[in-house]
């Protein structure tokens, strides 16, 4: 198809119109909210360039900072017990053979890997809620765990309904970078003295770590951004930052500071997007080395 | 024939390794199911020898080197090295080197890390085990690459810091499993000379595997040819060429052409109109008047384009350093020869020559009575 | 020998634990639906009385239409969008990729956050209804569905389809519907699946912006009637499951062995890796 320079350029640029739709889209939808929610963070009730706003997120006087400091902890433990079990079960799953299995256990984790929200929430408390069928067959036993401190409805709570999908997102993501682990590693390894544990040590840990920090990555985004579960479960028991914002805008929390949702949520856009930024520098270096 | 081996290069003072020790391999078998994969199988590889197993896909010559090195468990049998028992020794106990076929490098670490890891494992001091990974590098070649990753090297210089790496802790044996089979044509015959002059030089007692034959010709001391899970012939490259034990060998080494023949005695065919005698090794248990096929290479076959020949031309192909006929006898066979092209005869479809055999018969093969 | 007993110990220990922890909310829950009846004894009342509930049918039928919205608006925007690229625009490959992958960096919260802040003062018939809902459901769902869709397409050889059909004159709306759509059915279908699926069970957006969608009604019966919440909390996870295992089967044979968010997820983390890795470049097919 020959046609002279500035012919295809014309045709370039007309076929560059087809990407407006979906760029506008996604402007409209997407950049210009996440705009005004970084902008209208900085702007006072006057409407002019503040910092007051950040401030008071990050004084120690006000509850916001604390909100942000549990949604991190949340996200870091859920993270890293659902890395240190998931991979676990990567481990195992990777030393089976059974193709048929393993294809019916990583479906299972696509489908875990989506169940969150209202009906995973309302299942955990059927099951160890205070009235939950759990509960009731421990109380029998002479162990009711919510005569000892334990409550579904606390952190603690919160960590073990997020595992539910955390733990099979971990293994999707695992299970290409330890298959990948090569069979010869581990022989040469062997042949050239080295123990089991030596190997993992030097060389099987070392290859695994950048996609292991990827996908610790990739849990913290996912539960720091999580609501529906939270919020089904704890109603704002449990200090969270998207619980606040949601609060905020269901007007049940009043502040004077007009803006104070879109600095919370300015500081929620920045904590994410670093994460995602990290993860793509990590992946960078897997994809690099297990070429 | 004998093979001439050059003289042992003086190597950088590898006391311990030169001379090698023996490695013996007694009535070995393992079994996958209703497989065989090693079945009484034993060979003795003497100090600082180069023995080739060659064989097709499965025949086990992988699981036997990966039996010296542990990675294999033996069902029955025992491995020595060097008059000691290892067959229940873990592999990383063992003191063998390995090079692998492919991918063996670990991806976290340069060149010379790896070359070094060895080392890294016996806790030798960082200065000095990057000395001794440096001057390998240097043995193989690839000392301006040591800062390298693997990722960053070609096939050919991935191999070859691997055979430095497997030989940099200086172990008793070295083991290759199809160390060229997944490298392209060119970088697989310089490095297959590389491999030996280095075996050579370190005078390391050395287990080579490969399905390829002119491999294992051009670099082996003694070659054992394997099938199904045994040792069919063991000896020098020469000899498993040129007087085979068996069918197989013959046709398995290079490449055979079939000529019809018939006993007329015990140790005497009648083939091509003349009379040959049979070689001891070449068939037993034949009698006069049985019908057989003997087996030659194709450049034992002589063939003259002569116009009232015997045979007729079906097609010659030109191969630069060869030329290849296959020629119809009057009964119908196909036989194919190959002559150097230097003899300049030009072979056109159709035309009439004659056939002579030089050379040893390879074999003889009783035909199977026709149904 | 050891070491291999050894190992399926292992496996089988590690997977009876988790299979347990995967499972037994799921029995939990059938059993705590059933103990609606009075004085303990079991009984299928709460399926009835969900049943009855009021509200259930109205909020069904809202978030059915949102969700079908949504896929509506997916494949109409990104399947003409994805072909175009493909086709006619190389370079802005990696572009789009990268801007299908923003919504993973802007929490859901922080979304209805900044719609409710920049476009409170349109027309009530776009955010006073769920419209707006299927309109912001599109993005949550754009790092997965345009994956699929991508997937889809670059599975085909597509310029070599587009100059067969056009050199024996098919025009581009015949081309549309009988060449390429066809084809790209499973990424279609991926696509429309891991839509409607996140659009039937958000909560967020819906439950902030004041919308009676089925999860958000959902948390409203709970006060009331535990038990019939529950209920209808199995159904809503096992019509899910169906739906993403549907997606696994539709989309088998083509992909690694992943489904649902699963693949859009673990495809899209992949994306950004290479798009990061090789910017500007045309990842390899």
């Amino acid at each position: 198809m020959k046609s002279a320079g500035s012919g295809a350029r014309r045709f370039r640029f007309l076929a560059a119109i087809g990407v407006v739709p979906f760029l506008g889209y996604v402007a409209f939808f997407l950049i210009i909210p996440a705009g005004s929610v970084m902008i209208q963070a900085f702007r006072d009730n006057n409407g002019r360039l503040s910092l007051s706003n950040l401030a008071t997120v990050l004084s120690s006087q006000q509850p916001w900072l604390h909100s942000y400091v549990v949604s991190l902890e949340l996200s870091a433990v859920s993270a890293l017990i659902a890395a240190v079990l998931g991979l676990v079960g990567t481990v195992a799953l990777v030393s089976s053979s059974n193709l048929l299995a393993r294809r019916l256990v990583t479906t299972a984790c696509g489908v875990l890997a989506n169940t969150g929200g209202v009906p995973l929430a309302f299942a955990f408390i059927a099951t160890i809620g205070n009235a939950g069928v759990a509960t009731h067959v421990l109380a029998e036993i002479g162990f009711n765990p919510y005569d000892h401190g334990f409550s579904l409805f606390s952190f603690t709570g919160l960590v073990i309904v997020y595992l539910y999908f955390l733990l099979p997102l971990v293994v999707l993501l695992t299970l290409p970078p330890v298959e990948a682990l090569r069979r010869e590693w581990r022989e040469a390894a062997a042949t050239l003295g080295a123990s089991p544990r030596s190997y993992w040590q030097k060389v099987g840990l070392p290859v695994l770590t950048p996609p292991l920090i990827a996908t610790l990555m990739v849990l913290f985004m996912d539960a720091f951004a999580a609501y529906a579960t939270a919020q089904a479960l704890t109603t704002g028991s449990v200090p969270l930052v998207p619980i606040e914002i949601g609060a905020l805008l269901a007007g049940n929390v009043v502040s004077n500071q007009a803006n104070l949702g879109d600095a919370l949520g300015f500081g929620m856009i920045v904590i994410v997007v670093a994460a995602g930024v990290l993860y793509v520098l990590v992946q960078r270096r897997t994809a690099r080395w297990l070429r | 024939m004998t093979i001439t081996v050059p003289p042992r290069a003086e190597s950088l003072a590898r006391e311990r390794t030169r001379g090698g020790v023996v490695l013996e391999l007694v009535n070995c078998r393992r079994t996958y199911g209703k497989v065989h994969a090693l079945d009484a199988f034993s060979i003795t590889v003497a100090p600082g020898e180069l023995v080739a197993l060659l064989g097709p896909s499965g025949c086990g010559k992988t699981t036997a080197l990966r039996a010296v090195a542990g990675l294999e468990q033996l069902d029955e049998g025992r491995v020595f090295v060097g008059g000691e028992d290892i067959t229940h020794v873990s592999p990383h106990r063992r003191n063998v080197g390995m090079v692998f076929q492919a991918y063996s490098l670990f991806p976290n670490m340069n060149a010379l890390a790896n070359v070094a890891f060895g080392l890294e494992v016996r806790r030798v001091p960082a200065a000095e085990r990057h000395k001794r990974a440096g001057e390998l590098l240097e043995l193989v070649g690839l000392a301006p690459l040591a800062e390298r990753y693997p990722h960053e090297l070609s096939g050919g210089q991935q191999q070859r810091v691997a055979l430095a790496r497997a030989l940099c802790v200086e172990p008793r044996l070295l083991l290759l499993d199809e160390p060229l089979s997944a490298l392209d044509a060119k970088v697989r015959s310089q490095l297959r000379d590389e491999i030996r002059r280095i075996q050579l030089e370190v005078g390391i007692t050395t287990l080579f595997v490969t399905h390829d034959q002119e491999e294992a010709l051009s670099i082996a001391d003694r070659v054992g040819v394997m099938r199904a899970g045994r040792l069919e012939q063991l000896g020098p490259p020469a000899e498993v060429y040129s007087t085979p034990t068996s069918n197989f060998v013959a046709e398995f080494v290079g490449s055979v052409s079939r000529l019809p023949g018939e006993m007329k005695a015990p140790d005497t065919v009648a083939v091509l109109g003349a009379r040959l005698a049979v070689p001891a090794s070449a068939g037993a248990g034949l009698r006069a008047g049985q019908k057989v096929d003997v087996l030659v290479r194709p450049e034992s076959i002589r063939m003259r384009p002569t116009p009232d020949g015997p045979a007729v031309v079906a097609r010659a192909s030109f191969l630069g350093a060869v030329v290849r006929v296959v020629a119809a006898l009057p009964d119908g066979v196909e036989v194919t020869s190959t002559l150097p092209a230097s003899e300049g005869f030009t072979f056109p479809a159709g035309a009439r020559a004659d056939i002579d055999l030089l050379g040893d018969i390879l074999f003889v093969v009783a035909r199977p009575p026709a149904t | 020998m050891v070491a291999v007993r050894r190992k399926r110990t292992f496996r089988w220990v590690v997977f009876g634990l988790l299979g347990f922890y995967v499972l037994a909310p799921m029995a939990a829950s059938i059993q705590f639906s059933l103990e609606a009846g009075y004085q303990g004894h079991l009984s299928f009342i709460a399926y009835s009385q969900a049943i009855a509930e009021p509200g259930l049918a109205a909020s069904l039928i809202t978030s059915v239409k949102v969700a079908a919205g949504a896929m509506v608006i997916t494949l109409v925007l990104l399947v003409p969008t994805v072909i175009l690229v493909n086709l006619r625009l190389p370079r802005w490959r990696a572009v789009l990729d990268a801007v299908s992958l923003l919504p993973l960096g802007v929490p859901a919260v922080v979304i209805v956050l900044g719609v409710l802040g920049v476009y409170r003062n349109l027309p009530d018939i776009i955010t006073g209804t769920p419209v707006i809902l299927a309109l912001v459901y599109v993005i949550l769902a754009m790092p997965y569905s345009y994956r699929a869709i991508d997937s889809g397409v670059r599975s085909l050889d597509l310029h070599t389809l587009v100059d067969a059909s056009r050199s024996m004159g098919a025009g581009w709306g015949k081309l549309f519907s009988r060449v390429l759509l066809p084809n790209m059915r499973s990424g279609i279908l991926a696509a429309a699946f891991l839509t409607v699926a996140l659009s039937l069970g958000e909560y967020a957006i819906a439950s902030i912006m004041g919308f009676m969608t089925f999860p958000v009604w959902l948390v409203s019966v709970e006060g009331n009637n535990p038990y019939v919440a529950v209920a209808l909390s199995i159904a809503a996870l096992l019509v899910t499951w169906i739906l993403l295992v549907a997606l696994a089967l539709v989309g088998s044979g083509k992909r690694r062995t992943t489904t649902g968010f699963g693949i859009g997820l673990v495809d899209a983390l992949d994306e950004a890796e290479t798009s990061a890795s090789a910017p500007g470049a045309e990842p390899a097919t």
